[in-house]
């Protein structure tokens, strides 16, 4: 078991520096570099070779490369161009924002998927079904970004009851003026997740409960609770 | 089973009506007294007290909180806005030695932090941009004040409250120059452990306004500074918190939500909504241009030849340009406004007159069958270029009809900028006849930065390296002329020659747009790229 445990890690590690090469040089691929948006459109040239210089920036690539990874192998991750703060402090303050958003909307749609596949099931071929299974395709086929757009209109300009944008308060989300923020970007979020865990479920639970010794009808108050609580999980 | 889940149904959904009926009300989360604005930033521009951000950084992080020797007098919306004293009072330029500047700081002057201004400290801040050695250097600041300030030389305290400031060449509009340079607190520096990181985070300067709350990509709270020595300027605001919004959308979104007060350059297209909605939209014209720098060093660019220069000029229809961005702009016809008084007498009065054109163009060579073939660099975004890709458009349609065949080469911004600092005729270029760049006009010292010769690219900001002898022998003289009279003259000539010369193809000036809500109230909209924060209040 340590053994596949130590396998995979030490399978990561090349993946890893590849990924970072990639990214390192996707970023010599953009056009200018961070110095061009530094210092104002005037500045001279030597201005900003010097700064270039200062930063290291006109030393060759691999270089600079291997100077990052030597930082990093230590730990490392250095001071932030942009912001002057330690690049940790900014990953780390990017990573919980992610975490904000990303746990509430993996929660809601999964259980939204949940809830909405189980029903779509008992009431396939009704109406119900017909709506949720709209809902879900809606989910997974509308593009995000347009979603957003609608919500924001929607709730943010035309009924200004949540914020257009922003994430209010820094911290653990508990007050009404954090959540509000989180609400539009979470239930944007949701729609994937809940659009396929929706479909998922409503397949396998529909498979279930069609099958004979387990079908949704003698599953009425005639029959014993158990069996009940048997036919709805 | 099946009513017990349409109970559920209804139940969801009464909960979820009673909440959004209950007012879970969006606006008004502030109290009175913060006035809240969306910039066009990416990112809150740096703390430190020489922002990045360009212009718009040095007017919301910039002035508000830090201040020069020498100050903007923001004041008048009916009148370019020109230099006034700072945190010196006074100062004089030595008539032995035309690159000595004395300069009498103001007394009583306190930073954030409680400590004072003096010599010393304006000593310790000349040192932090432009000693490398200093341990206070700050590698970013520098480049961004050296840009904007490259002839300091030496300094020299006299006493506590005069300084001495030489220059490496006589330059009578100096003081023009050091409106660009900010004062920190140097006992901050020492109290958060002498780094700019931390610095960042807790800055002082001597400005109206504190930094109390920094959040990198978020926001930027900064609060009144109840202490601050020039009593008529208190802000009348408690509270400015600062949002980098880059997607013109998004502020519109902010701004109609409540979430904002006043957002920065509201998209051309929402304009008349907005107004029809009862918000305010400010402009007013400022010193900005939106030209084409015509290339004049490329061997082979058409542009090197006058007439032709000329000819565009007289292909612009400004007036339609100007409907196409819903009145946001005003016509161009020169470096200074038309209005001001340095626009001077040019020969060349620039009108949409194609007839004129094709004659010069006649002239020069070209005709029906030989169009002038020219190339433009423009860019999709960036800072001051409004609208790059329909306008640019709509120009190559007009100049069509005189006899031009325009190409763009469409690049990113950051590519523009690498192609700016270099020379003309090579590979940064790309070939590129003209570049669509958005300038600065706000006095004689830019008018040197785009057209000396002494500044041409690779060099300085002189990209199309245009030169004229008599342009170059007036702005030497103006350089060591202590006569304000004679300078002023002699600029308006500078801006005859630009004119006639045509090294721009003169289009529109930005008006600069704003949109608030009427809740926002005193705002003077000056005729700057900066503006007084002090004066607004919320009702």
């Amino acid at each position: 078991m340590w053994l596949f445990v130590l396998r995979r890690i030490l399978y990561a590690v090349p993946i890893l520096l590849g990924v970072s090469v990639i990214v390192f040089g996707l970023v010599q691929l953009s056009p200018g570099d961070v110095v061009d948006i530094l210092i104002p459109p005037e500045a001279p040239k030597e201005v900003a070779d010097a700064l270039r210089a200062r930063f290291g920036l006109d030393k060759p690539v691999y270089m600079q490369y291997l100077i990052w990874l030597g930082h990093l192998l230590q730990g490392d991750l250095g001071i932030s161009i942009f912001t002057s703060q330690p690049v940790v402090v900014d990953l780390s303050s990017a990573l919980s924002n992610t975490f904000k958003l990303a746990i509430p909307a993996a929660l809601l749609g999964m259980t939204l998927g949940v809830t909405l596949g189980t029903l779509a099931a008992f009431f396939h071929g009704s109406w119900l079904d017909k709506l949720f299974s709209a809902t879900a395709i809606a989910g997974v086929s509308l593009p995000h970004y347009w979603v957003g757009i609608v919500l924001v209109a929607l709730f943010a300009v035309i009924w200004n009851v949540l914020p257009a944008q922003g994430m209010g308060p820094e911290g653990f989300p508990s007050t009404w003026e954090q959540i509000k923020h989180l609400i539009l970007p979470v239930v944007t979020l949701s729609l994937i997740p809940m659009g396929v865990i929706s479909r998922l479920v409503r397949a396998s639970v529909l498979e279930i409960i069609t099958r004979e010794f387990g079908s949704l009808r003698p599953c009425t108050p005639r029959v014993s609770s158990i069996v009940a609580s048997y036919c709805t999980l | 089973m099946v009513k017990s889940n349409r109970l559920f149904l209804t139940l969801a959904t009464a909960v979820v009506s009673v909440g959004l009926v209950l007012g879970l009300s969006n606006g008004g989360a502030q109290a009175d007294g913060t006035l809240r604005i969306a910039m066009t930033a990416a990112d809150v521009p740096t703390t430190t007290g020489m922002p990045n951000n360009g212009y718009e950084g040095m007017r919301f992080l910039g002035y508000p909180i830090f201040e020069g020797l020498v100050l903007w007098d923001l004041s008048s919306a009916d009148k370019l806005a020109d230099i006034r004293p700072g945190l010196a009072e006074s100062w004089s330029q030595s008539k032995s030695d035309p690159t000595k500047w004395t300069f009498n700081l103001r007394k009583g002057v306190k930073f954030h932090d409680g400590s004072d201004f003096n010599a010393d400290a304006a000593i310790w801040n000349l040192q932090r941009f432009y000693n490398t050695k200093s341990p206070q250097f700050e590698a970013q600041g520098s480049a961004i004040t050296r840009a904007r300030n490259p002839n300091v030389k030496t300094w020299r305290k006299i006493d506590d409250y005069t300084l001495e400031i030489t220059t490496d060449r006589p330059l009578s509009y100096f003081p023009h120059l050091l409106v660009y340079m900010l004062y920190a607190s140097p006992t901050q520096f020492e109290k958060v452990g002498g780094t700019w990181a931390e610095y960042a985070k807790a800055p002082a300067g001597t400005g109206p306004f504190k930094l109390t709350n920094f959040k990198p990509r978020i926001s930027v709270t900064l609060e009144r500074n109840d202490g601050y020595w020039d009593k008529n300027r208190i802000a009348k605001v408690d509270k400015m918190i600062l949002y980098p919004m880059p997607e013109a959308t998004t502020r519109l979104a902010a701004l109609r939500s409540g979430q904002v007060d006043w957002i920065e350059v509201p998209p051309p297209d929402a304009i008349p909504s907005l107004k029809a909605a009862g918000y305010d939209i400010v402009t007013n014209s400022y010193p900005h241009a939106w030209p084409w720098v015509m290339n004049i060093k490329k061997a082979a660019s058409p542009f090197r030849d006058k007439r032709v220069r000329v000819a565009a000029n007289y292909c612009i229809d400004r007036e339609g340009m100007v409907q196409l961005l819903n009145g946001v702009a005003e016509p161009s016809v020169g470096f200074f406004k038309k209005k001001s008084p340095l626009f001077g007498n040019p020969k060349e009065a620039y009108t949409f007159d194609p007839e004129k054109a094709k004659a010069l163009l006649k002239q020069a060579g070209y005709g029906p069958g030989k169009p002038v073939k020219a190339k433009i660099m423009i860019s999709t975004s960036g800072s001051g270029q409004m609208l790059p890709l329909p306008m640019n458009e709509f120009l190559q349609q007009t100049l069509a009809k005189c006899g031009f065949e325009i190409q763009f080469e469409v690049v990113e911004w950051g590519t523009m900028l690498v192609a700016f600092r270099n020379d003309p005729s090579g590979p940064p270029a790309l070939g590129s006849d003209a570049m669509n760049i958005s300038l600065v006009t706000s006095d004689i010292s830019q008018m040197a930065r785009w057209f000396w010769s002494g500044n041409s690219a690779p060099k300085g900001s002189n990209w199309g390296n245009w030169q004229t002898e008599e342009w170059d022998r007036l702005l030497g003289e103006i350089q060591v002329s202590t006569d304000p009279a004679t300078i002023r003259k002699k600029v308006s000539r500078l801006n005859e020659i630009v004119v006639d010369e045509a090294p721009w193809l003169w289009i529109v000036h930005d008006l600069n747009p704003r949109a608030m809500s009427k809740k926002v109230k005193g705002f003077v909209s000056a005729q700057s790229w900066f503006q007084d924060f002090t004066r607004v209040r919320m009702e």
